[in-house]
């Protein structure tokens, strides 16, 4: 007992203490001043809203796109689609050229070229696609016109797309006043990610409130999502009423694509909303 | 003799009071702090404090505030002159199959200072085994295939050398 109290085995308990109590009041310090007390709990944003189906009661007539006037008043730029006259398109891989004849003078229009507001988005074999404030008109080939040909849904030839790396299989097809999205091609979007990536890029844009929606960055020509009718610098605003409005959204409606029937697209182009939809097939 | 026990005896209630008094929850805090600078969040169900490790448990995590991750089990252990960092059960979103490999089965970080310039890991999972290095001297990043048996998920990465498969970046 006397051993156990000597002045030596005090002093070493006492020096043990004493850095004891040094290292406790340093971290104690280091604590106040620099670490965080609590963590970050993060609560999951609420669940999205399940994706909303437009149920179409006359098949394959789907309403053109909607023009959606916001803040500013469109205005309405004269003109009939049937002024235009499609005589000779020449289709490739990274061009497209159309011959008109638009009230009685011929003209040649690339791509993204318009005549009186009506601006050329692309073609195929035997028609030519136009859009003007947010609609779309398809142009038949005046020769086919002559020999009397019916309308119809018209297939664009695959060899003028540039393929993907990996074979896609399904396409976007333009059946006139609505386009028609194979399910397989949703299908093979929704699980691959990186296909995505490489054929569509997206930004997110900010306002005051926070994300607004994701813009277009670019678009790969001649990809399935080229043919959606969406441009660059289209910003995304709702798919199938989801709002587009977190990353969560977003990564919730691709999560689902694969298994839906209509899809409906709300982007806002320069200072227009427009309302795209397809039809899932 | 008194002094020399004296020394030993500081010593070690340094190295104890260290370990013991470490506050590696906040430390663990912090790390979720500078982890959100780049958007990702970690939530946990548990953490269990030790004198040696700090044990989280349930982790999911979330990149943009999407979930991205599942983690069962996070081990810091630290022995202040080596940390590791153990990571069981780490699931990815099947939607980034084709990204990523979609299960891990562990990860293992080692830090000593004796070799203070390297980053050793290795992991298993779905793709096999690998064992890394990472030089933060030289700032590269090389990857060693072990078990060459389920290669085909990871071949588009690799490099074929003398010793076999392996992956190599810089940052």
């Amino acid at each position: 007992m006397k051993n156990l109290f000597s002045k030596a085995h005090i002093s070493t308990l006492i020096i043990f203490l004493s850095i004891m109590l040094i290292v406790k009041i340093v971290y104690f310090v280091v604590l106040l001043l620099w670490l965080p007390s609590k963590g970050i709990n993060y609560s999951q944003e609420k669940q999205v809203n399940a994706l909303f189906y437009r149920l179409k009661l006359s098949p394959n007539k789907a309403p053109p796109p909607r023009v959606v006037p916001k803040k500013q008043v469109v205005k309405k730029v004269l003109g009939n689609i049937r002024e235009i006259k499609l005589i000779a398109i020449y289709n490739a891989l990274d061009s497209t050229v159309v011959t008109i004849e638009y009230k009685g003078k011929t003209k040649v229009l690339s791509k993204d070229e318009n005549v009186n507001g009506f601006v050329l988005e692309g073609a195929g074999e035997d028609y030519a696609n136009f859009s003007k404030q947010g609609k779309m008109y398809k142009v038949q080939l005046q020769a086919l016109k002559e020999s009397k040909k019916h309308i119809r849904p018209i297939r664009r030839p695959s060899s003028l797309a540039k393929k993907p790396s990996t074979e896609v299989i399904g396409e976007v097809i333009d059946a006139g006043d609505h386009k028609i999205v194979e399910k397989s091609l949703l299908t093979h979007f929704a699980n691959n990610l990186d296909e995505v990536n490489k054929n569509i890029g997206i930004a997110e844009v900010k306002d005051k409130n926070g994300l607004k929606g994701f813009r277009i960055s670019f678009i790969r020509r001649g990809s399935p999502f080229a043919q959606l009718g969406v441009k660059r610098g289209d910003i995304i605003k709702t798919i199938n009423g989801q709002k587009i409005n977190s990353y969560n959204a977003a990564f919730s409606v691709y999560k689902n694509i694969g298994n839906i029937e209509n899809l409906s697209m709300v982007i806002e182009r320069g200072n227009e909303e427009m309302e795209l939809e397809y039809e899932v097939n | 003799m008194q002094v020399v026990k004296n020394i030993l005896i500081s010593l070690f209630a340094l190295y104890f009071a260290l370990l013991l008094f470490m506050p590696k929850k906040s430390l663990y805090y912090g790390i979720e702090k500078e982890l959100l600078k780049y958007d990702i969040k970690l939530n946990e169900v548990q953490i269990e404090e030790s004198f040696m490790a700090l044990k989280i448990k349930e982790v999911s995590g979330y990149v943009k505030g999407i979930h991205l991750f599942s983690i069962d089990e996070i081990v810091f252990s630290t022995g202040l002159f080596f940390t590791d960092i153990e990571l069981h059960g780490l699931e990815i979103d099947a939607s980034l199959s084709k990204l990523v490999p979609p299960t891990v089965e562990r990860i293992s970080l080692h830090h000593s200072i004796l070799s203070a310039l390297f980053l050793d890991l290795d992991a298993k999972g779905v793709f096999g085994e690998v064992t890394a290095r990472v030089n933060m001297l030289e700032r590269t990043v090389h990857v060693d295939v072990n078990d060459t048996s389920k290669l085909e998920m990871l071949k588009p990465w690799l490099k074929k050398g003398e010793k076999g498969w392996f992956y190599e970046k810089s940052f």
